[in-house]
């Protein structure tokens, strides 16, 4: 069918000219090379210069938590009727950007989106690292840390099962396994590389830890032939995952009574501000990474192009989301739920930060419409600033300024942080960090057996097939045969 | 490993002993039967389950924690000390409180109460409902339990500084007698605060008898000097009065704050609240006028209020005089009052005279009260109104008091000073004089040589620093005494406790004085086996004795133990007094009411006011009082100069606290400032009793002396004062920063017209129309009554249902409950700083707010003088039960879950604190251990290295772990002392409940049909202390309950129904009784009809 309407037809180019995923016709020891070569050379003094602070803010952090433990929660500067504050917000912030990791590598391979091989193994590690810090903020902000297995299906004397109907129970399994389902996902695919580099070192303590973890891998069809499949099958268990985690997440409030929080928007709301502060932070992590270890010819402007777009759309909908959120407490005609609004929004103490949520995160990505602003990495780099704060803000302006006007006017009352709130959150950064350049310094930042799979070498009949990956000729088989 | 037990081998005699047949026969199942630790019949367990039996779960279990022993565990070792009673003491059973009638000694007379004690221990004071002026309890005797338990009380006789014992006292007061015996007592000065006991009065007499140059002196700070006068010159002497609230329709005020710190009776806050009953048809609702310079308790639940000056109040007096003058025809009253009204502007008349009109047609039944700070003018005014409305006899009742000595005033003991009359003082007074009487030991102090002074008191003071002498105080709750209430009920004061630090009760001193009593002597402790030493040998009790026998007309075995059970003597009332009225004094006392004072920018007054927590500032060191929130400003642990918000922005004030300086004549104080709605202008309130300095932990240096403002002792209010911003700001530690509602309806009031014409207008206020009916609902919860329809719903059949009404109309703000609360569910002091953090602790929250006409739509536009006088009204918060309660969702642990009684339980074991339920109660009930209140001291600093002074609380395992040990003694065994990290609530005092509930299962067991606690019979601790009864808890399952009758009140609401929470706690709306006459009277109605409108 297709043949007889072509043979009619003018000639016309088949398929439009795509930009290639690697410049300059790199060929695969030249990525092998550069990539290994990050793990096995020294590194630059950048590096140095950003580790140590960051093993100090790490320190600090953990003195905040013995602090913290040591003392009472009080140190923080919950009170009532504002009884989570930066904890929760903190949370919530952290499991956002650890959005972007498993979607980049779970959503947009099963999509057949190619350019994520670039960077997904560097989100990946961002995700995990992020969840990290995400979870210690609920285990550390409850009264009694110690008795946090409560919180875990344990039998006990007291014969007492956990509630299943507290979000927070939900929460608990979300993230867990969120977790180790991307802990799991993303160890898979380091497996070839762990080879790679295993194979490239000496004899030593680094070849049999690299060998240790690489599982014996020696590339054969067989091994390949499995790996695939349950890469693929890793990719379907945690594709859900990624709307699971922040759906539940924001149950955490739109289940409860509290105007401001009762909000059944706050599911897709969530999820979609969640992907675009993760890759917002995707950004401010590889655009500095890839010019520092040159990695220009695989980190490529294309793929920072698809990822500002991707700001952008999901950007957008945050704003929309905003605006209805807006709409619907007028529109509601419930007055708790406009007055939430009209205080957060309009006359309440904290206003500031709805303005400043609104315009980090609704206005500032509206430039990328325009294709300079998505060259010019100045100009990127400074809007996924601007997300990264924004999306703070939004969780700070949903959670803190909603408790501060909550139900009884008598008891309102502003929330102000403590020194103790400041350093923990400035020391999960340090945290964040120092587990990011300790993955550079160990691990290939770039999924080299991927990557390679996207050179045109890869695809020697440079048609339909061509198109596609390595992974899929097995699955698209069906379909190919078809022409 | 099962243990064998070796069955002992048969004993050695001609005769066979077995204990069963199995035994005689010995058979495999015997001897297996032996080998058991329990009986299988018993356990009805079957030998499989016993493979793995409790030991082997023991076993298995220990061997886990032995070896989680080796990693984290045992990080905390709980050391404790337990002393068992190694001899029971007779009636006590561990957890079950004795209870015992007492009354507390007071200015005005008593406050009746029964302890409840555990153990021996005095834990919470409650009022006694048995005792004719028993209503409930005020704020400062629910609280004076912790002064008792104090850790700072003075605890040893101290000597110049050095600690002795009471012998050594003795041996210096033996030599003091032998003079005293020589010379008469010359030199000797007694300075005391009156004093409503008879035996007091009567060892005082003793006391002049034997040493008849000996002076005795009397004062309170808080003093009534002006009205005693007034009532003397035209009552004559031995007359006292006595206001009967239930007998009066219309009550006008003239800053009389009779509901709040003027009391005049122990039941003047209950019988005027009985009258607020809109309900009743058969009795007219009272009405209430008040005029006062800023916002009391009286002014919060008055039907109409003017902020008026209180340097006007004698016009206002004189204005309302004049008027009750012309009507009732008392020419004599006219004028008396005709030069001071003359200077009184019109507005004020038009405000007074049609109240005027309004109690003349009352005649008979209204009443007119003025405030005890004022001039003997304003008190002669109101007597001499009272007699031409036939107040006496009526609403205003005469007794016949008789005192039996002669006190002096204070004001000679500085005459005396000075003339060097008194070598010797003796101040036996509980107030601090040093601090509160400050002229008279000025005066003290500089003179070259001042005369010995030998101090009895409870803790460290300002007049301590005097001393020679300083004898340790014993509470009332450890001390043999009696006293009278104001319609003079004869009450024993009895010993709940032996003295917790030998301190000794001022009847002690004055019976160690006349040679009756001997201190010290043998050491006190007991031979081992020997009973404790019997309370017969103690010279206080004979002397009470003595007082009973003389007042009861003899010695009766069955009326002593009588009074003692229930707290009084039966009829021995006041005898009631029939002076006649000298009208003619009034012109005589009215001439010497100066013009008032013009009142303006550079010359304002000064009002200083009893504080509502601190009284005159024998409160100070009672942290329940320090924390307890002013109920007008909601200021703790400070006070404030009170200045209105037109005045405040006039001195150019920006926040609250901002410091101001208030200078009058030559002296000067810096205070902060607080901006107080309803309050007049160019008028400063500041509430006495703070700013001491002592070395006690909880009282020094709260807050700022307005005592030192004043020269004399008498006044209270200063005229001509300079107030002018100064530098900086304090920080004020309050804990309502809102004032209004912000439109919710959370309170709900209407005036009487209104509610005749729509009594449910409650229940369709707010958004309470648009609610969705009870019955619809998005899933099935164990919500309502149980039945066909509704299975899963609470089971009124089988169980209680309880349930709470909280009467706005009654409800005056007092926040005695708080204290009650506090008191009774060991809820823990957080300090100021933690206050000003927003983490107040206290499961009862007295939200107030001030209300203008309009909704929030018209926000801004209320007119000035609405803005100037705003009404207040108080509401009383705290967990409302509800029955689908938002907070147990929630809670990913269960911690928080529902009773088959319809409580709100909460786990504390099992909370680990993530705070979700706090966020998710609408009604912001829940407190949470932000720390280990309850541990460590929250009053302190601890020195860290490197880091220097920090808060206690905030230095962690390195702060201070070991405080109040005495505090300890004051918990509530039936109660669990928190932890850091978990959340707290009401809990409708379960502990009271379960306790109930436990006793009738017992008298059930004869009596299967008898498992209902008796109705009415259990109590809240809050209930138990409203000295209004504006609450009321019940049983809703039994038909009968009073809580049930409270719930069918149209005025009934719950707060926030609309979103479905069905709380078990609901409110009657307050309703005014409005005078349609007044000016801006229509207001009210319209501000009334408005809402109704809206809803």
């Amino acid at each position: 069918m297709e043949h007889t309407a072509t043979a009619s037809a003018p000639a016309q180019p088949r398929i439009l000219e795509r930009e290639p995923l690697v410049l300059n016709n790199r060929n695969y020891s030249w990525i092998t090379n550069r990539i290994c070569g990050i793990v096995e050379n020294r590194q630059p003094k950048l590096w140095w210069y950003l580790f140590i602070p960051s093993v100090a803010l790490t320190g600090i952090m953990v003195f905040c938590f013995a602090y913290l433990v040591a003392s009472g929660v009080g140190v923080w500067g919950q009170k009532q009727p504002v009884a989570w504050a930066w904890d929760i917000t903190n949370f919530v912030f952290w499991i956002g950007i650890g959005h972007a990791g498993t979607l980049i590598s779970a959503i947009l391979f099963l999509t057949r989106q190619k350019w994520r091989t670039a960077v997904n193994r560097a989100s990946e590690a961002m995700t995990l690292f992020a969840v990290m810090c995400a979870g210690l903020f609920p285990a550390f902000h409850v009264g009694r840390v110690w008795m946090v297995w409560f919180l875990a299906p344990v039998p006990n004397a007291n014969a007492i099962w956990q509630n299943f109907k507290s979000p927070l129970l939900w929460d608990v399994f979300a993230v867990s396994t969120y977790f180790s389902v991307s802990v799991v996902f993303w160890y898979l695919g380091l497996v070839p590389d762990l080879a790679t580099l295993r194979d490239r070192c000496k004899a030593g303590i680094k070849k049999t830890l690299y060998g240790m973890f690489a599982l014996g891998w020696r590339g054969g069809n067989r091994q390949w032939n499995h790996y695939e499949m349950a890469y693929l099958l890793l990719a379907a268990l945690s594709t859900p995952l990624v709307l699971s985690v922040h759906s539940v997440v924001s149950f955490d409030f739109a289940t409860s009574v509290v105007p401001g929080w009762h909000t059944t928007i706050f599911p897709p709301y969530f999820v979609a501000g969640a992907v675009f502060g993760g890759f917002a932070m995707v950004l401010t992590l590889m655009i500095p990474a890839r010019s520092i270890y040159g990695l220009q010819d695989l980190i490529t402007e294309k793929h920072i192009d698809n990822m500002t777009k991707i700001i952008l759309l999901t950007g957008s909908i945050v704003g929309y989301a905003y605006c209805m959120e807006l709409f619907m407490a007028y529109y509601s005609a419930s007055p708790y739920e406009g007055q939430a609004f009209q205080l957060r929004a309009l006359y309440g103490p904290s206003v500031w930060y709805y303005y400043a949520m609104f315009s980090c995160n609704v206005f500032a990505p509206q430039l990328f419409w325009f294709k300079w602003a998505r060259k010019n990495l100045v100009v990127v780099m400074i809007v996924c600033m601007f997300v990264n704060a924004g999306m703070w803000y939004e969780r700070y302006v949903i959670i803190v300024t909603t408790l501060e006007r909550h139900f009884m006017p008598g008891s309102w009352r502003v929330f102000h942080a403590t020194w103790v709130d400041n350093w923990t959150f400035i020391g999960t950064f340090g945290f964040f960090l120092m587990n990011f350049l300790l993955f550079i310094r160990f691990l290939p930042v770039i999924a080299i057996a991927e990557v390679k799979g996207v050179l045109p070498e890869s695809n020697p009949h440079h048609d339909a097939h061509a198109e596609r990956g390595p992974h899929e000729l097995e699955l698209g088989s069906a379909a190919a045969t078809t022409h | 490993m099962k243990r064998v037990w070796q069955h002992p081998d048969e004993s050695n005699t001609d005769r066979r002993y077995w204990r069963s047949l199995g035994e005689y026969a010995n058979t495999p199942e015997f001897s297996e039967k032996l080998g058991r630790e329990f009986d299988p019949g018993l356990a009805g367990e079957t030998d499989e389950q016993r493979e793995s039996s409790r030991r082997d779960f023991m076993k298995i279990m220990g061997g886990v924690a032995a070896l989680s022993g080796l990693t984290l565990t045992s990080c905390r070792r709980p050391l404790q000390k337990i002393m068992p009673f190694t001899k029971h003491v007779e009636w006590i059973i561990p957890g079950k409180p004795l209870l015992y009638a007492t009354a507390m000694p007071r200015p005005w007379g008593a406050s009746p109460m029964v302890v409840v004690t555990h153990e021996g221990r005095p834990t919470h004071l409650q009022g006694n409902p048995l005792h004719p002026s028993g209503a409930g309890l005020d704020i400062f005797a629910q609280a004076s339990i912790l002064d008792l338990y104090n850790p700072e009380r003075a605890k040893k006789p101290v000597n110049g500084g050095k600690d002795t014992d009471w012998s050594h006292f003795q041996k210096d007061l033996d030599g003091w007698i032998a003079e005293w015996k020589k010379n008469g007592g010359e030199g000797l000065a007694l300075l005391l605060n009156p004093s409503k006991s008879p035996t007091r009065a009567g060892l005082l007499a003793d006391f002049a008898q034997a040493c008849p140059k000996a002076k005795v002196y009397e004062y309170e700070p808080i003093h009534q000097r002006n009205y005693d006068a007034a009532v003397k010159a035209l009552l004559g002497e031995g007359v006292a009065l006595l206001p009967k609230f239930a007998k009066a329709d219309r009550v006008f005020s003239l800053d009389c704050d009779f509901v709040g710190l003027d009391t005049l009776s122990e039941t003047a806050t209950r019988d005027f609240m009985k009258r607020r009953a809109p309900e009743k048809k058969d009795e007219l609702m009272n009405r209430l006028y008040i005029l006062e310079n800023r916002y009391t308790l009286t002014g919060g639940i008055s039907d109409h209020r003017k902020p008026l000056a209180a340097s006007l109040i004698p016009v206002a007096a004189a204005v309302l005089a004049e008027e009750i003058g012309k009507l009732a025809g008392d020419p004599a009253l006219q004028q008396a009052a005709a030069a001071l009204a003359a200077t009184a502007d019109a507005k004020l008349r038009e405000w007074i005279v049609p109240a005027a009109k309004d109690l003349f047609e009352n005649k008979g039944k209204s009443l007119v009260l003025a405030g005890s700070r004022h001039h003997e003018a304003v008190h002669a005014f109101a007597l001499g109104i009272n007699n031409a409305l036939g107040a006496f006899g009526a609403t205003l009742e005469q007794l016949k008091v008789e005192l039996g000595y002669k006190p002096a005033d204070i004001a000679e003991l500085k005459a005396d000073l000075t003339s060097k009359k008194i070598n010797h003082l003796v101040v036996l007074a509980e107030s601090d004089p040093a601090y509160d009487a400050e002229d008279i030991f000025k005066t003290l102090s500089s003179l070259d040589k001042h005369p010995a002074v030998t101090h009895l008191t409870d803790r460290a003071k300002h007049t301590t620093k005097f001393s020679g002498w300083t004898l340790p105080a014993a509470h009332f709750l450890e001390s043999w005494g009696d006293v009278r209430s104001g319609d003079g009920a004869y009450s024993v004061v009895q010993p709940m406790i032996q003295p917790l630090f030998d301190g000794a009760s001022v009847n002690d001193v004055l019976l160690s004085m006349l040679g009756r009593k001997k201190f010290g002597g043998a050491a006190p402790v007991v031979a081992k086996d020997a009973a404790p030493a019997k309370p017969e040998s103690d010279a206080s009790y004979e002397a009470v004795k003595a007082m009973f026998t003389k007042v009861a007309g003899g010695w009766d075995d069955e009326k002593w133990n009588n009074t003692l059970r229930d707290g009084f003597l039966a009829g021995s009332a006041f005898e009631k007094a029939s002076a006649s009225f000298k009208s003619t004094a009034i012109v005589s006392i009215a001439a010497k009411a100066e013009k008032p004072a013009a009142i303006s920018k550079s010359a304002m007054e000064v009002v200083l006011t009893p504080d509502a927590k601190m009284w005159d500032g024998r409160f100070a060191d009672n942290a329940w009082l320090q924390e307890a929130p002013d109920p007008i400003t909601k200021l703790t642990w400070d006070n404030a100069a009170w200045i209105s918000p037109k005045t405040f922005a006039a001195l150019g004030l920006k926040k609250d606290g901002d410091f101001i300086k208030v200078t009058v004549g030559t002296v000067s104080l810096n205070v902060p400032a607080l901006s107080a709605p309803g309050h007049a202008h160019d008028s400063v309130t500041i509430p006495l009793g703070y700013g001491q300095k002592s070395s006690n932990v909880v009282g020094n240096e709260r807050g700022f002396n307005g005592y030192a403002l004043r020269s004399g002792s008498d006044s209270f209010v200063l005229n001509g004062a300079k107030v002018e911003k100064a530098d900086g700001n304090y920080e004020l530690a309050i804990t309502q920063d809102n004032y209004t509602m912000e439109g919710r309806a959370q309170v709900r009031e209407g005036t009487k017209d209104r509610f005749d014409k729509n009594v449910d207008f409650a229940q369709t206020e707010g958004m309470d129309s648009h609610t969705p009916p009870a019955e619809l609902t998005l899933y099935k919860g164990r919500v309502g009554i149980k039945s066909k329809e509704n299975p899963e719903g609470f089971d009124y059949e089988n169980e209680h249902q309880w349930g709470m009404v909280i009467d706005l109309a009654k409800c005056i703000g007092c926040s005695a409950c708080i204290v009650a609360c506090q008191s009774e569910n060991n809820i823990p002091v957080v300090g100021k700083d933690q206050v000003a953090r927003g983490r107040v602790m206290q499961w009862i929250r007295m939200d107030r707010y001030f209300s203008t006409s309009g909704g929030v739509e018209d926000r801004g536009v209320a007119d000035i003088e609405e803005l100037e006088n705003p009404e207040m009204i108080h509401q009383p918060v705290a967990c409302q039960q509800c029955e689908s309660a938002p907070c147990e969702t929630v809670c990913p642990v269960n911690a928080t879950v529902h009773t088959e009684d319809g409580l709100n339980a909460m786990a504390y074991n099992r909370c680990i604190g993530t705070r979700y339920c706090a966020n998710n109660c609408p009604y912001t009930a829940r407190r949470f251990n932000y720390f280990d209140y309850n541990k460590r001291n929250p009053l302190i600093e601890t020195k860290l290295p490197l880091v220097g002074n920090v808060k206690n609380l905030y230095a962690g395992p390195l702060g201070e772990k070991t405080q109040n040990e005495t505090g300890r003694l004051q918990k509530n065994p039936n109660v669990t002392v928190r932890m850091r990290g978990v959340i707290e609530k009401c809990t409708y005092c379960v502990q009271r409940l379960e306790s109930a509930k436990i006793t009738q299962r017992r008298i059930g067991r004869d009596d299967k049909n008898n498992l209902r606690v008796p109705v009415d019979s259990v109590k809240t601790a809050c209930q138990a202390s409203c000295p209004a009864e504006a609450i009321e808890f019940g049983d809703l399952a039994n038909k009968e309950s009073t809580v049930n009758r409270w719930k069918d009140s149209p005025r009934n609401y719950q707060v926030l129904k609309y979103i479905g929470t069905r709380p078990r706690t609901s409110y009657l709306a307050r309703i005014r009784n409005v005078n349609p006459l007044m000016p801006s009277a229509d207001r009210k109605v319209k501000t009334g009809e408005a809402s109704l409108n809206k809803a």
